[in-house]
């Protein structure tokens, strides 16, 4: 146990350090960006003048071309070549990091079955697989059409994964850490500072709505080019007697969002408020002085 | 002395008193007074559970079972001046078993028939007849024969006990059993079907499915004897393959499932056999598991699950 231990802990640094990557990327591309379109090259030696409200409005711009939805873009004027070039420069510099870092998680699906993370293995694999599934035979698979499909929703995607996984992973690093170190003897809410949990129970509230959409968006938009292509389509005859229309399977998967999303918004929701609450719990037990020697009789379980 | 029937949250729904004449003695007994008296619900849509923690009970498990007397959870009226708990949950409308199993096997039995003719006659089942090749009408006589068996056998000779299960399971059962068909009757009944090429491996399936069906037939056809009608007895099974294992009916389900993929070979069917294989694995750890338990160094030590000296 002492191995699995370490282990997560080590797997959730590597994870954390990797969407920190993948963010950091972002930013930087988004930065430069800006300071070649809207600054003409005068930012990066201004800092003092940074907040001025014509860069803000910069600013708030590129973070609209991040999250806006595709009509919204294209009337908003985003269709122009600068900002295609830009997405071009940002898929070109996080996909394969993306792949890799997202492709890693399969190994949380072990550890629930080894019993070293305590989570709900059917929630987990729903939510792991359909990331899998958009990345790889969506956005992986038409990178090459990138202005016909796949600009529809890439940097929604990416902005609103990297920013919810930089913040899911370092609370979880805190947390396997201070499991590690103290053998299991601390709480949750012991080793993770409030704002941490609050930040980690409170970003999915925007970002899993941007991320889900930035999802359908992209199936969406890749349907014609799958059928074009007759990607991933075996036809009948065949000895094995077996046909597939990678179409028709989109299609379920996105009819399958339905049930899945309201599902999946009112777990986290659920998760938010027993988590925050025991955080709070915690927090007034501990400032308390009559009672700073007491612990807290039911510790929150480490999850 | 008092005792309290709470809901999950704490909130009180019934105080009875242990004293008094009409006090429950029975699990049966507090079942009735709560649906007479405390929330409304029916028996059979109760759970009620002993608090966590409690030590008192001197049943492991702490599931106040219908058929028990309060006393052997430790409910008595001589322990001291005590006060009880007993936690109560609405399972929720319940349906019979015999209700979701005769729904869950209707729809195969509807649905290949139906898909067969759309797919190769139209409307014109005759037609759909004459043009399919004669796998195709061996697939759909076997797979017919299969779950009218199973519809007759739920009429028959399952003896089930009282039990129900929650109606959210009749929607998933059924979901599984007539999806599956439909998807496993697309291919085998598709115009572009491709037989098996060999005729040997088309008779050996056919012998397997035959071996499987009517061993499994002989087996719960045992099973049935082993239970006296009206009764909930539960007894070690002997003869028969069931010398060498605990769930002999899923060893001869899975071989005529074998039999219907030799005959037919499509991968929806063997993905159909994968997942009921896999579902029957996990049901038959846990009945081999309950006789271990029930009958102790009585149960033959040298019994396998479900797959004769295998697993």
């Amino acid at each position: 146990m002492a191995y699995g231990k370490t282990w997560i802990f080590v797997y959730n640094l590597v994870q954390f350090g990797g969407w920190s990557w993948i963010f950091l990327e972002l930013c930087l591309c988004s930065f430069q960006f800006l300071e070649e379109k809207c600054f003409a090259g005068g930012l990066a030696g201004s800092t003092e003048a940074l907040f001025q409200p014509a860069k803000l409005r910069c600013a708030a711009y590129v973070l609209v071309g991040w999250w806006a939805p595709p009509p919204l873009r294209a009337f908003l004027g985003f269709a122009n070549s600068n900002w295609q070039r830009f997405e071009f420069q940002v898929l070109r510099s996080t996909l394969k990091p993306l792949l890799v870092f997202q492709t890693l998680t399969l190994l949380e699906l072990v550890h629930t079955v080894l019993g070293w993370v305590r989570a709900s293995l059917a929630t987990t694999a729903l939510q792991i697989c359909s990331r899998l599934f958009v990345l790889w035979f969506i956005v992986a698979s038409f990178a090459s059409k990138y202005e016909e499909c796949i600009n529809t929703g890439y940097l929604a995607l990416l902005s609103a994964w990297s920013a919810t996984e930089v913040v899911r992973y370092a609370y979880f690093t805190v947390l396997s850490y201070g499991n590690m170190a103290s053998r299991g003897l601390l709480s949750v809410h012991e080793v993770v500072p409030r704002w941490l949990t609050w930040l980690r129970y409170s970003l999915f509230l925007v970002l899993y709505p941007i991320g889900v959409s930035a999802e359908i968006w992209l199936v969406l938009g890749a349907l014609p080019w799958i059928r074009e292509t007759n990607f991933l389509r075996v036809r009948m005859p065949n000895t094995f007697n077996f046909a597939f229309d990678f179409s028709i399977f989109c299609a379920i998967a996105l009819l399958g969002y339905i049930p899945g999303l309201p599902f999946l918004y009112g777990h986290m929701l659920k998760q938010r408020k027993r988590h925050l609450a025991a955080a709070r719990r915690h927090a007034t037990i501990t400032d308390s002085p009559a009672q700073t020697t007491e612990r807290p009789a039911h510790r929150a379980k480490l999850d | 002395m008092s005792l309290s029937i709470q809901s999950r949250s704490g909130r009180e729904l019934l105080r009875l008193s242990l004293r008094e004449p009409g006090a429950p003695q029975t699990v049966d007994d507090l079942q009735q007074l709560l649906w007479l008296q405390g929330p409304r619900v029916k028996p059979l849509r109760q759970r009620l559970t002993l608090p966590t923690g409690v030590a008192s009970a001197p049943k492991a498990r702490s599931l106040l079972e219908a058929g028990h007397k309060l006393e052997e959870y430790g409910i008595r009226v001589d322990a001291g001046a005590q006060d009880f708990v007993v936690h109560f949950k609405d399972l929720g409308p319940q349906v019979s078993w015999r209700g979701v199993f005769l729904a869950e096997y209707l729809g195969p039995l509807v649905l290949f028939p139906i898909v067969f003719t759309l797919q190769l006659g139209g409307l014109d089942f005759s037609y759909a007849w004459h043009r399919a090749l004669p796998q195709q009408r061996a697939a759909l006589v076997a797979w017919t024969l299969h779950f009218a068996k199973r519809e007759l056998e739920t009429l028959f000779v399952h003896r089930f006990s009282n039990a129900t299960m929650p109606w959210r399971n009749l929607v998933k059962n059924c979901a599984y059993y007539w999806g599956f068909a439909t998807y496993v009757a697309y291919f085998v009944c598709h115009p572009r079907y491709t037989p098996v090429a060999s005729h040997i491996q088309f008779w050996i399936g056919v012998l397997c499915f035959g071996i499987g069906e009517l061993g499994n037939l002989v087996c719960h056809w045992r099973l049935r004897q082993l239970r006296p009608a009206g009764t909930r007895l539960r007894q070690i099974p002997y003869g028969f393959l069931f010398e060498l294992v605990s769930c002999p009916n899923y060893t001869f389900e899975v071989l005529a499932w074998v039999g219907f993929n030799l005959m037919t070979q499509t991968i929806a069917g063997i993905l159909f056999m994968l997942v009921g294989t896999l579902q029957m694995m996990i049901w038959a750890q846990a009945k081999h598991r309950q006789y271990l338990k029930e009958f102790g160094t009585l149960y033959p030590r040298s019994r396998k699950r479900m797959f004769p000296f295998i697993w």
